[in-house]
C-alpha cells in the first residue's frame, strides 16, 4: 500500500467512525440475477393469449413491468407513483392529477395523458374499483382530471389498486396484451402459469433502479415443499407467501432471512340472514362470536409472530384506522345467549365450507371448530375443491340472495374500500340489514365525503363499534403475510398486500 | 366352490391376512385402544414422537397415534362400504347381463365404455366438485368408481357359465330366471365376486388416500390418512414422522390387502393377476 492509499484508507475508516449507519448499510451493488418463485394463489393467471396483460401477468405482481398512478405502502399510506400530485374538488367528486414527466415505456414511448385515459378507459369496464369513475378528462399532456360518480375522500387509494396499471394507449380489445409498462423491468420470456423472466428496463424512472439484471418468477402455487426444496438447493433466492406454520422450522435453514409484513389476508366466516338460517337470529351470531377461541388460533395456528386477532371487520392491523378486539373470549355469556335464542342445551350449526386458499385455512377453521365446543356450538366443517369456490360459495345470489355458511379470503385495503365490503346487498356481508346496518352506511356516507382523515377514523372506529356488536360476519383471525430469502439478498421488503412487493430496490451480494 | 387350504398357508398369505386383521381390529377398537380424542388439541405444535405423544403430534397440537387409528376406521369404512356397494350392484348386474342378453347387455356393456373411457382422476375431481366431500358422496363415487369393471369381470365368468349342463337342466325344468341366477350361476361366480372383492378394497383404499391427498376425499378435521400425508408434506423436512407414519399404514393395509387377494385368488383356484383359471 502507497501513502496515497494508505491516507485514503485512514480516511475511510475515520469516516465510518464518524458514521457508523453508513458502515452498516451496504451500498447496493448492480447486476445479478434474482429468482423467486410464489406460492400465492392467482386465479387470473394467464394464458399464452393474455399472459403478459396486467391483469393475468404471472404472480399478478404487476409492478415489476407496470406502474400505477400511485401507490399503496405496507403501513398502508398512498405514494406517488406515475402521478406526482392529485387534488380534489371541493365536494370530492372531480380529482386533478399531475402526471409524472419524462416517463417512458419499455418501447420508448412518452407516458403521457392519452394513455392514462385508454387505460382507464379498460379499466372503467372492468374492474369494480375503478367503475366509481364516471368520466377521465384530458386536462394537458401530463394532466387529467377524473369525474367519480360519487364522493370518494380515499380515492388516492384506487389509484394505487394492482390492477390499474398505466399501459400504452391502444385499442381496448389489445390495450396491455404487449406487456409493455413503465415498470423497472421488461417481459423477456413467459411460460404462462410457470415461469416469467424479465430484464431490467433500462430507461425505468426510478433513476438507477433496478439494481438486479433480471428476475426471473418461478410460480409453485400451493407447492410448499418444493419451493423449500428450490430455496435449500439454490434455485431460488426467495420464496414468497410461505406457510407462517413452519415459521419455528426456518431456523434450521441456514442463511435464511425471514421478512413478516404487518399483516395480510384474514379469514372472512360469512353468516348467511336470509329467512330460516339461524345466523338470522343476532344472539346466535354473538354467541358464536364469543365462543371463539381466536388467541389459541393465533398461537396454534401462526405461531403469534405471523399472526393476528381479527376484530370482526376487514380491518387489520396495517390500517391506522383499525380497532384492536375490544370484547374477551366469554363462554358463558355464548351459552347464555344460545339459551335465550332457544337453545339451551347447545346448537348445531349448519355445515361451514371453506378451501384451503392459503395453507393455513383448514388448520384456522379445526382450532375454531374445536374451540366452539365448549360453549355447546357444534360446528361442522367441511373443505371445497378450490377450484369454482368462489361461484359456488354464492349460492343462487340473484334469485334469493341466499348465501351459504362459508369462508371467504379478505385482503388488506384502506377502510373506504374495506369496510364498504359489509354493505347490504354484497354477498360477504351475509345481506345483512336492519336498524343497526342502516345506522352503519349512515356513517360509512358520511365517512367518505369527509376529507379531514381525523374525523374520517373517528367514523371508521363507530362503525367497526357496530360490526363487534352486531357481528354479521366473523373475522377470527389473520396472517402476516411471510417470505424467506437468502442472506445475500438485499433490499427485499414484504408488504401486507402481496401482491404490492417490489422488486426495484432488490439486489445480492 | 372349492377352498385349497395349502393356499392360505403361505408366507405372504398369512403375512397379509395378518396385516388385514391387525389393521381390522385397530380399526375396530380405536376409540377404546386410541389414548385420545383425535380431534381434540392436546399437545404441543409437532412434538416429536415420544414421551406423553407416542408418535409425536400434529401441527395442531392433535395425538398423531389416535389420528393414526381413527384413521384406519375411517378409511376401512368407506372403501368397504362403497366397494360393498360396487361389488353387490356390479355382481347382480354383469349376471343379469350375461343372462338376459340382448339389450339390456348392450346398453350395460356401452355405459361400462363410458365410464372406463373417462380418465379416473377427472371422474373423481368433477364428481367431488359437484357434490361434495360427505360420507355419502365418497361412498358413492367409490361404488361408481368400481362398478363398470365389477360388471364386466361378472358377466365374463357368468357368460362361461349360462351355457353349461346344469343352467341348461334347470332352464328345461322350467325354473325362473330368479332361480336360475340366484341358486345356479351367482354361487358359481362368487369365487370371482370375493377375488375381485378384496382387490377392489387395496385400489378403494389408495383411491381414497390419493383423493384426501388431493384435497378431494374426507375433509378435515376427520383423521384420515391421505389427509394426514397431505397436511404434513409442507413440513417433510423438519417433522418426516408426520408424512411416514400414515404412509406405512396406507402400505401395510395395502400390501396386506394384495397378499389376502392373491391368497384367496389361489385357495379358489383362481390366478388374481391373469383372471380366472380353475373350475367349479
Amino acid at each position: 500500500m502507497n501513502r496515497r492509499e494508505m491516507i485514503a484508507a485512514v480516511g475511510a475508516a475515520l469516516a465510518g467512525l464518524a458514521a457508523p449507519e453508513a458502515l452498516a448499510q451496504p451500498k447496493p451493488k448492480r447486476g445479478g440475477k434474482f429468482v423467486y418463485t410464489n406460492l400465492y394463489p392467482n386465479n387470473r393467471m394467464g394464458d399464452a393469449k393474455n399472459g403478459r396483460h396486467p391483469y393475468h401477468l404471472l404472480d399478478i405482481n404487476t409492478r415489476s413491468a407496470f406502474n400505477g398512478l400511485a401507490f399503496v405502502n405496507d403501513r398502508l399510506q398512498v405514494e406517488p407513483e406515475l402521478a406526482t400530485a392529485w387534488t380534489p374538488s371541493a365536494d370530492l367528486k372531480a380529482w386533478d392529477i399531475q402526471l409524472r414527466e419524462g416517463v417512458v415505456f419499455h418501447n420508448g414511448r412518452d407516458m403521457t395523458a392519452d394513455d392514462v385515459i385508454a387505460s382507464f378507459a379498460f379499466h372503467q369496464a372492468r374492474t369494480s374499483f375503478a367503475r366509481q369513475i364516471a368520466k377521465v378528462e384530458k386536462t394537458g399532456t401530463h394532466k387529467v382530471r377524473m369525474h367519480l360518480a360519487k364522493p370518494n375522500s380515499e380515492f388516492p387509494f384506487i389509484l394505487g389498486e394492482y390492477q390499474l396499471m398505466i399501459m400504452p394507449a391502444a385499442p381496448l380489445e389489445t390495450i396491455g396484451l404487449d406487456g409493455i409498462g413503465t415498470g423497472p423491468f421488461r417481459i423477456v420470456d413467459l411460460d404462462p402459469k410457470r415461469r416469467l423472466v424479465m430484464e431490467r428496463n433500462e430507461r425505468y424512472w426510478r433513476k438507477g433502479l433496478p439494481h438486479v439484471d433480471r428476475l426471473e418468477v418461478a410460480s409453485s402455487p400451493g407447492r410448499m415443499e418444493s419451493a423449500l426444496n428450490g430455496f435449500r438447493g439454490g434455485q431460488f433466492d426467495a420464496v414468497l407467501g410461505v406457510d407462517p406454520g413452519i415459521l419455528p422450522e426456518l431456523d434450521r435453514i441456514p442463511g435464511t432471512v425471514v421478512s413478516t409484513a404487518l399483516s395480510g389476508d384474514q379469514a372472512l366466516m360469512i353468516l348467511p340472514k336470509h329467512e330460516g338460517s339461524v345466523f338470522a337470529d343476532k344472539r346466535i351470531r354473538q354467541a358464536l362470536a364469543l365462543a371463539i377461541d381466536r388467541e389459541k388460533i393465533v398461537r396454534i395456528v401462526y405461531g403469534t409472530k405471523t399472526g393476528w386477532v381479527g376484530n370482526d371487520s376487514h380491518l387489520t392491523p396495517s390500517n391506522p384506522e383499525f380497532l384492536p378486539v375490544t370484547f374477551k373470549r366469554d363462554v358463558a355469556k355464548a351459552k347464555r345467549l344460545l339459551a335465550e335464542a332457544g337453545h339451551p342445551n347447545g346448537i348445531t350449526l349448519p355445515t361451514f365450507y371453506f378451501t384451503a386458499s392459503w395453507p393455513e385455512v383448514p388448520r384456522v377453521f379445526q382450532v375454531l371448530a374445536q374451540s366452539v365446543k365448549e360453549a355447546g356450538i357444534t360446528l361442522p366443517i367441511e373443505q371445497r375443491p378450490s377450484d369454482g369456490y368462489r361461484d359456488w360459495r354464492v349460492e343462487d345470489k340473484a334469485r334469493t340472495r341466499k348465501h351459504r355458511f362459508a369462508y371467504g379470503p379478505a385482503g388488506v385495503r384502506n377502510p373506504g374500500v374495506s369496510l364498504y365490503r359489509m354493505r347490504p346487498d354484497n354477498n360477504e356481508s351475509g345481506y345483512w340489514s336492519g336498524a343497526a346496518c342502516e345506522k352503519y352506511m349512515k356513517l360509512y356516507d358520511e365517512a367518505v365525503v369527509e376529507p379531514d382523515p381525523v374525523k374520517r377514523k373517528f367514523l371508521y372506529v363507530q362503525m367497526q363499534q357496530i360490526l363487534a356488536d352486531e357481528v354479521p360476519a366473523i373475522h377470527p383471525a389473520g396472517r402476516r403475510n411471510m417470505l424467506i430469502h437468502k442472506s445475500n439478498v438485499h433490499g427485499l421488503e414484504n408488504h401486507s398486500q402481496f401482491w404490492s412487493i417490489r422488486f426495484d430496490e432488490v439486489w445480492k451480494a | 366352490m372349492r377352498i385349497d387350504p395349502f393356499a392360505l398357508r403361505k408366507p405372504a398369505a398369512l403375512l397379509g391376512l395378518a396385516l388385514v386383521a391387525i389393521h381390522l381390529v385397530l380399526a375396530l377398537f380405536s376409540p377404546w385402544i386410541a389414548p385420545f380424542d383425535p380431534t381434540e388439541l392436546v399437545g404441543g405444535r409437532v412434538d416429536p414422537p415420544g414421551g406423553e405423544f407416542l408418535l409425536g403430534t400434529d401441527a395442531l397440537g392433535r395425538d398423531y397415534l389416535s389420528r393414526l387409528l381413527h384413521g384406519g376406521r375411517m378409511a376401512l369404512f368407506v372403501t368397504f362400504t362403497g366397494v360393498v356397494a360396487a361389488v353387490t350392484a356390479g355382481s347382480l348386474a354383469g349376471i343379469a347381463a350375461a343372462w338376459f342378453g340382448g339389450t339390456l347387455d348392450d346398453v350395460l356393456m356401452r355405459l361400462c365404455d363410458v365410464k372406463l373411457a373417462l380418465p379416473g382422476i377427472l371422474f373423481v375431481s368433477l364428481f367431488i366438485t359437484g357434490f361434495g366431500e360427505s360420507f355419502g358422496v365418497l361412498v358413492t363415487l367409490i361404488g361408481l368408481v368400481y362398478f363398470p369393471g365389477v360388471i364386466r369381470i361378472v358377466r365374463a365368468q357368468a357368460l362361461t357359465q349360462v351355457n353349461l349342463g346344469y343352467v341348461k337342466a334347470a332352464q328345461l325344468r322350467g325354473e325362473s330366471a330368479f332361480s336360475i341366477i340366484a341358486r345356479e350361476i351367482l354361487p358359481n361366480t362368487l369365487d370371482v365376486v370375493y377375488v375381485e372383492f378384496a382387490i377392489r378394497m387395496s385400489h378403494a383404499v389408495l383411491l381414497l388416500s390419493t383423493m384426501s391427498y388431493l384435497g378431494l376425499g374426507l375433509s378435515p378435521p376427520t383423521p384420515d390418512w391421505g389427509l394426514m400425508v397431505s397436511e404434513g408434506v409442507g413440513q417433510l423436512a423438519f417433522a418426516p414422522w408426520l408424512v411416514l407414519f400414515p404412509a406405512v399404514f396406507i402400505s401395510t393395509l395395502v400390501i396386506g390387502l394384495n397378499f389376502g387377494a392373491e391368497a384367496l385368488a389361489g385357495a379358489l383356484g383362481l390366478d388374481a393377476s391373469r383372471g380366472h383359471v380353475g373350475g367349479t
